[in-house]
């Protein structure tokens, strides 16, 4: 059971297979030290104290410290070899499992919250670590240490030794009790964690709204009620744990009572040494303890288990796009981009795109439009392989996107999105973001051609200004800006416009198309937008609804439709007449 | 130690708030305000970490009576004969003369004859003392039981209170606060810092307490034992002391870069999880994986330099320790073949100094505990103690409803901290009630600001916002936001159901009122298509909306609340013409006579409006009738004419 969970971390260990070895037999030299001062000290009892002979005190005397100088100095070794391990181990789990999460599709990203990966990625990754590491150590030193202790202990006196096996049975029947029910506990501890963490989370990205509803009062309660019940499961849990914890305590000291007496019965009764009693006992701890922390560790690999399930979910996680073995490199484009009986859907009832073609020639600027939720930003997403169709093909320069590299493929599209995406960095960074090689000269001229290089200008630091989460904060139009000029250094081949210019007055908007005709100009576009002065200027206008094409062509072509949507939507949103109707 | 360079990209140098002297002060007043409240169950549990540091005495010298009354085992001396002596009086002597030597000499199994001498009834008293061990262990075992439940019911109750004054803290705070702070930096405060304090503000202090009363009772019986077994172990204390002081300054530094980084990590992954799409379609995963890297090389590289220490410090904690339970017991056996003491009482002696150096240690771990948690301590003062800087005024009033005269802008000036530019100068307007007043403005003018500053997100930094002539900083923030509502630019959906999303402003909404609201705000017919409606969860784990539906679930949210003051951000920007069109129409209908500020970029919702505002770079310089304004000649008239050509 735990290796098939374990499946997806053991071979990150492979890297340290020496350094592992190294430290086992590290631990089993340390528990092998660890069980020789009894040893010690039975022999000053029996062989010194008892017979009063002073010889070998001195010798004796010398072990007896030296032993534990020795094993201190493992000890450290040993603390710091495993810290490496685990820590590189934590490392490299982290490094592949975020670099896969960076990789995989939209699909994924659209299902499962943000906040959740960050807590898998963050601490889930720690957990796993400790089983596998510090554990594994604990186990091997324990191993080691119980075959000592068994050999030795039968040596001095079976019947003890006897006696210490029925005290270890206990101990089973002991864990096999509280496991359930600490597991259960365990379980609904998480669940309440998860649901407090979400609600957190969404109150914190909600701020304003929160704050300008005057919510605060009623948040703190959900909070409050959420607090209530994750604490009311934290002390089920810590009860039940401290149950196990103490009962196992309580065994381990009366076992070890029980052994002590019956060793002294013995004594009484000329069937073994004093000495002897004394070094029994000392092993019955190296025995009982190795059982407690062996408890101890199902309730841990109980913990761990849900942690690494939640982990192996994420590691089995395939990319849902990615490329083909056979993927081919795809040279910029130059011919034509083609949309052939494309249909796609997220659910197989639901069709969002229905058998649309369209055929895009160089340089075209093509707009879509339609109704809010008609599929205008599933075909963007479409076109940049977020997502594969379910029906006809796609084409880019007659090659179906699916046979390119998708580094190449995104590599064509330079795209300026609805909501706009800016990182923690200067604003330099954010706008060679990417093509880290461009030069402040090339950072320049993308801000004026995006109209946003005097705002930047006027600020102290410039180009090294620090925007994101907390650096300075931009409006949305200055935001979508940026990334207007990040898109344009990127210098595509096909540019992406998602309602790019919706924040932004239409007199920057103008200012910005002014350029934008500019950079257009050798560059296939595709551009949403909801304006009728933005949609105008376009070389082919396609009217979407509910996935299909209605419309199609450009403005003069469209408006001379009889009855034409387009026609009708462009009269009304225009025909406002003079100021004096409108305003009244 | 080799320190390495720790400034990366992603992780700014930490900031020290708290100096070395405040932080006695700083965990004072945690106890004084979360643990101060437990006094009563403290104490108790107090007084039995102090009575149950003596069982492992008790346990001991069990162990003495046994070794000393009942097998009688001492050493050989020359002088005595073999077998001579009655067990009974060596018995009697010792328990009248602890400590000295029994002179009768060896009693027990002989090796060499075979021979033993047992006191009488030695089988019986054995069982006896067997009974009393158990007895001993099963009180002190059910004690602990019976105090942890109590300890846990602490830890919950202070974690809980610890939580909810942070949480509340936070929802004060401004959102000049939130911009700056990304919310995974918060959260982990509220959670795992928290999960962190948790019952380590009490447990430091009882274990200190159990530590101290195990060194002092132990010191007590060495002494007492004899002289020179105590003074063995007092020496070991000053190297101990000399080691803590040279670990602790390197560990507190270590710990709180951790830390530090731990919460940048957090921050950076949601940061770039969450742009996941820019990410992508620019294909710099590769760089991505780099950044990341850099971050948890460098938490790797201060783990490692933690580990170094702390385990540094823990080994030559063990090396002191042993060589002083070494020297003591070999001097000790020195002492019983002197026949100065019986072996009972060197293993008694023994045993003291076992559990002597325990606690000596666990007192070297708690200087590791105490360093984390105050670090810990001062990140949650950080959040605590943060001023706020929007807070209501004790006198605060109603707001002013139904509004009569109108809102009143005097001379307000705003500028945002961390920049010089002022993002709102001296504006000064009058919005009369029931006026519709259209905000314009090329983009980053300030309109989003004034709208902000209506509903007091913002203060400004000088003039005054007045509603009916009330100062807007004297009114309840309760019956201001019931009456001013803020339908932001970028809509923010919370995980739940459309219907708890609609009904945020106003919870007890009936399902018709629910209804009318998104009918007006165009999105019934939308939600009406799905399979389970109003009842469809959306949110980070529910279906995913577009921009324009997300934003009309916002603007349907504000006008269920039926706000007197509706401030409309530019909120239907990703809103095709058409359905924009038809949602002025119903606004014109359903608003009559309330007061809206509309900031817009369409000339058709300004011409809706009685007044337009133009802002440029933070001053108003056009304000008056569309009609007029038209003429003008100014950034409206252009407006105009751009979009209506």
């Amino acid at each position: 059971m735990i290796t098939s969970r374990l499946k997806h971390f053991l071979p990150l260990f492979a890297p340290y297979t020496g350094r592992l070895w190294a430290l086992l037999g590290l631990t089993a030299l340390m528990s092998v030290l660890a069980m020789l001062p009894p040893l010690v000290i039975r022999a000053i009892v029996d062989r010194v104290i008892t017979p009063g002979d002073r010889g070998p005190l001195f010798m004796l005397g010398l072990v007896m410290i030296l032993l534990p100088l020795i094993s201190a100095v493992c000890s450290y070794l040993q603390t710091v070899g495993i810290t490496y391990v685990g820590q590189k181990f934590v490392f490299d789990m982290r490094q592949s499992l975020y670099q896969r999460l960076l990789r995989l599709s939209m699909r994924f990203f659209g299902k499962t919250g943000v906040g959740m990966l960050v807590n898998r990625l963050m601490g889930d990754t720690g957990a796993v670590q400790n089983l596998l590491t510090a554990q594994t150590i604990s186990i091997v030193s324990d191993l080691v240490c119980s075959a000592f202790a068994i050999t030795a202990t039968f040596l001095l006196n079976w019947r003890l030794a006897a006696m210490i096996v029925a005290i270890i049975a206990i101990f089973v029947v002991n864990v096999r009790l509280n496991i359930g029910f600490i597991r259960q506990a365990n379980r609904n501890y998480q669940r309440s964690m998860d649901r407090l963490s979400a609600g957190l989370q969404d109150r914190l990205m909600t701020t304003l709204v929160v704050k300008s509803y005057g919510a605060e009062a009623r948040e703190q309660r959900t909070f409050h009620s959420q607090s209530e019940t994750s604490l009311r499961q934290v002390r089920t849990l810590q009860v039940a744990n401290n149950t196990f914890s103490t009962n196992t305590q309580l065994l381990a000291e009366a076992g070890r009572a029980t052994l002590y007496f019956a060793g002294c019965a013995m004594v009484l009764m000329n069937l073994m040494t004093y000495g002897d009693v004394l070094a029994f006992t000392t092993y019955s701890m190296q025995l009982l303890w190795p059982a407690v922390r062996f408890s101890l560790l199902v309730k841990q690999v109980q913990d761990v288990g849900v942690a690494a399930d939640r982990l192996s979910e994420l590691f089995s996680e395939a990319p849902e796009i990615k490329d083909n073995p056979a993927a081919i490199t795809a040279p910029r484009l130059k011919d034509v981009v083609e949309f052939d009986h494309v249909s796609f859907h997220y659910a197989p009832e639901k069709p969002v795109i229905r058998d649309f073609s369209l055929k895009v020639a160089p340089g075209q600027t093509v707009a879509l439009i339609g109704p809010t939720g008609c599929g205008k930003s599933t075909l963007l997403s479409l076109l940049l392989r977020f997502y594969d169709v379910t029906g006809g093909t796609l084409k880019l320069d007659g090659m179906d996107v699916r046979t390119l590299r998708l580094r190449d493929l995104r590599r064509q599209f330079g795209i300026v999105l609805q909501e706009p995406q800016l990182f923690t960095a200067t604003i330099a960074d954010n706008i060679r973001y990417a093509r880290p090689s461009a030069t402040q000269a090339e950072i320049e001229a993308a801000s004026r051609a995006a109209e946003i290089h005097e705002f930047i200008a006027s600020l102290p630091k410039g180009y090294d200004t620090l925007i994101g989460v907390e650096g300075m904060p931009l409006s949305t139009g200055q935001k979508q800006r940026i990334t207007i000029a990040r898109a344009i250094v990127a210098d595509p081949a096909i540019l992406i416009m998602d309602e790019a210019t919706s924040a932004l007055d239409s007199e920057s908007e103008q200012a910005i198309q002014v350029a934008m005709e500019r950079i257009l100009k050798d560059r296939t576009a595709f551009i949403v937008a909801h304006r009728l002065s933005t949609i105008r200027s376009a070389d082919l206008i396609v009217f979407l609804h509910q996935g299909q094409v209605v419309e199609q062509g450009s403005h003069d072509e469209l408006m001379k439709i009889p009855n034409g949507r387009y026609a009708a939507i462009t009269a009304r949103f225009m025909g406002r007449g003079s100021i004096k109707e409108s305003a009244s | 130690m080799r320190v390495h360079h720790r400034n990366i990209r992603f992780r700014p140098p930490r900031r020290d708030y708290e100096s070395v002297a405040g932080r006695l002060a700083l965990y004072l007043r945690f106890l004084r305000e979360y643990v101060w409240p437990h006094r009563r169950l403290l104490l108790v549990i107090s007084i039995w970490w102090v009575v149950n540091a003596w069982t492992p005495f008790v346990m001991a010298w069990y162990g003495r009576i046994v070794v000393d009354s009942i097998l009688v085992i001492n050493t050989r001396t020359d002088a005595e004969g073999a077998g001579s002596g009655g067990a009974d009086q060596t018995m009697i002597q010792q328990d009248r003369m602890p400590g000295k030597p029994a002179p009768t000499g060896r009693v027990g199994r002989d090796r060499e004859t075979g021979f033993s001498v047992r006191p009488a009834g030695a089988m019986q008293k054995l069982g006896l003392l067997f009974g009393l061990y158990l007895l001993t262990l099963i009180v002190s075992n059910v004690g602990s039981r019976l105090e942890a439940r109590g300890r846990i019911r602490i830890a919950q109750q202070l974690t809980a209170r610890l939580r909810e004054d942070l949480h509340r803290k936070v929802m004060r705070l401004s959102l000049a606060y939130h911009k700056a702070h990304a919310p995974g930096r918060l959260m982990s405060r509220i959670l795992s810092d928290v999960g962190e304090v948790q019952d380590q503000l009490y447990m430091t202090f009882l274990s200190f307490l159990s530590s101290f009363t195990l060194i002092t009772t132990g010191l007590s019986i060495l002494f007492y034992l004899d002289w020179r077994f105590g003074l063995i172990a007092l020496l070991t204390l000053p190297a101990y002391m000399f080691v803590y002081r040279r670990s602790r300054k390197v560990l507190d530094e270590v710990n709180a870069e951790l830390r530090h980084t731990n919460s940048w990590m957090y921050s950076l992954a949601s940061q770039k999880l969450d742009s996941i799409r820019a990410i992508q379609s620019y294909g710099r995963e590769r760089h991505e994986d780099l950044n990341f890297h850099r971050l948890s090389s460098c938490m790797l590289r201060d783990t490692m330099l933690q580990q170094h220490v702390a385990a540094g410090l823990g080994t030559v904690c063990t090396i002191i320790a042993s060589i002083g339970t070494g020297a003591l017991f070999l001097y000790g056996t020195v002492r019983v073949l002197d026949g100065e003491m019986t072996l009972g009482t060197l293993m008694y002696a023994n045993g003291v100094a076992g559990i002597l150096f325990g606690p000596v240690i666990a007192l070297s771990q708690l200087n590791v505990t105490i360093s984390k948690l105050l670090i810990v301590l001062q990140r949650l003062v950080q959040v605590l103690d943060e001023k706020e800087e929007i807070a209501e005024a004790p006198d605060a009033l109603d707001f002013p409803a139904p509004l009569r005269r109108g809102i009143t802008l005097l001379n307000a000036h705003f500028r945002h901290e961390q920049q010089n530019e002022p993002v709102l100068e001296d504006i000064t307007l009058h919005i009369p009630s029931g006026a519709w007043v259209c905000v314009m403005g090329p983009s980053g003018c300030g309109k989003s600001t004034l709208l902000q500053l209506l509903s007091r997100l913002y203060e400004p930094e000088t003039g005054e916002i007045l509603y009916d002539y009330v100062p807007l900083n004297r009114i309840r923030f309760n019956s201001l936001h019931q009456r001013v509502v803020l339908v932001p630019q970028e809509p923010q959906i919370f995980g739940g159901t459309i219907r708890d999303n609609i009904c945020y402003g106003n919870p007890e909404a009936t399902p018709r009122q629910i209804v009318e609201a998104a009918r007006a705000a165009e999105i019934h017919d939308t939600i009406m298509e799905l399979p389970v409606k109003y009842e469809t969860l959306i949110g980070e784990k529910g279906m995913t909306l577009s921009g324009g539906q997300r934003q009309r679930i916002t603007l349907a949210r504000a006008l269920l609340t039926q706000p007197d003051v509706l401030l409309l951000d530019d909120c239907m920007s990703a809103l095709d013409a058409e359905t924009e069109r038809r949602i002025q129409e119903t606004l014109v209908k359903n608003l009559k006579g309330r007061t809206a500020v509309i900031v817009s970029q369409r000339i058709s919702m300004a011409l809706r409006c009685q007044r337009v505002c133009v802002l440029d770079n933070g001053v108003l310089t056009e304000n008056g009738a569309p009609e007029e304004l038209v003429k003008q000649g100014g950034f409206f008239s252009r407006l105009y004419r751009q979009q209506t050509r």
